[in-house]
């Protein structure tokens, strides 16, 4: 055998790696896709001061919760991974957070559900693209959490709108990543 | 480091490539496969009988919703066979004609 025989033998192995690699980028891109629209729905209603802004968070949210664990189930019909199985228990944690943060409810103090609802919400991108090996994702959950905190400290009035921006930037990628793993 | 005569041929390889990268117990469903490395059904079933003669991959058959589904998981000697392979072929790659 000749070294470019094994040269492009090994560019298949790649390929085969690869593809590996982006299997569970659909579903990825699906949550991102799910999650942005709740959030630029959601944030784009409180930026309105719609008064609908209250009841609609608590309809995109179970939405939200419903399709995302809707499309985990659907994923997990034709692909069973080590990785698959992490995220899925990562998500269900988070969702597990969440409820005790809807739990705990009035006695936490103004914005604090919106804070702490974020920071989860970053830190669970954040540990998906590790779990991915998707820098990107790990980048974009480390830029929600600090924007998070600095926005709700220091720039209150733009806390808002900045995550219903936030929202538009994740639907967007999220399309983008559902969109090139069904081609 | 060993040539594995099976495993050479390019769409096998690529096919152990994409089983071994999914991680250990990975399974797909034979209908994910075909879609992940664009073959045809009869193209990727005939390979999937070749690797499966060869105990290097493990094909179940099971149920999801009612529906019948055929699962394919690399199993620990198939996973050993791709990794000697692909070792054999970087050291070519290295070092030069054989």
């Amino acid at each position: 055998m000749r070294r470019e025989e094994a040269r492009d033998l090994l560019a298949e192995v790649r390929e085969g790696e690869t593809r590996a690699r982006r299997t569970l980028d659909p579903f990825l891109g699906g949550l991102l896709l799910i999650w942005g629209t709740v959030y630029l729905a959601g944030y784009g209603l409180v930026t309105l001061r719609s008064p609908l802004a209250g009841p609609a968070w608590a309809a995109l949210s179970v939405a939200g919760f419903l399709l995302s664990y809707g499309l985990g189930f659907r994923v997990a019909g034709h692909l069973r991974t080590p990785s698959g199985r992490a995220l899925g228990a990562l998500w269900a944690g988070f969702g597990l957070a969440f409820l005790a943060l809807v739990l705990a409810g009035d006695r936490l103090a103004d914005g604090a559900f919106s804070l702490a609802v974020n920071l989860l919400v970053g830190l669970a991108l954040w540990q998906s693209g590790v779990l991915l090996a998707r820098p990107p994702a790990t980048a974009a959950g480390a830029a929600l959490m600090l924007a998070n905190a600095l926005l709700f400290a220091y720039l209150p009035g733009i806390y808002a709108p900045a995550l219903a921006g936030a929202g538009l930037l994740a639907a967007g990628a999220g399309l983008w990543m559902v969109r090139r793993g069904l081609r | 480091m060993a040539f594995d005569e099976l495993i050479h041929q390019p769409t096998r390889l690529r096919l152990m490539a994409y089983l071994a990268g999914l991680g250990p117990d990975a399974r797909v469903e034979f209908g994910a496969l075909k879609r992940a490395l664009d073959l045809t059904e009869g193209n990727l079933s005939r390979h999937l009988a070749k690797l499966e003669e060869a105990g290097y991959l493990a094909i179940e058959k099971g149920y999801v919703k009612r529906r019948p589904r055929t699962w394919v998981r690399l199993t620990g000697r198939g996973r050993d066979a791709f990794a000697a392979h692909v070792a054999f072929l970087e050291e070519l790659l290295k070092g030069g004609d054989r």
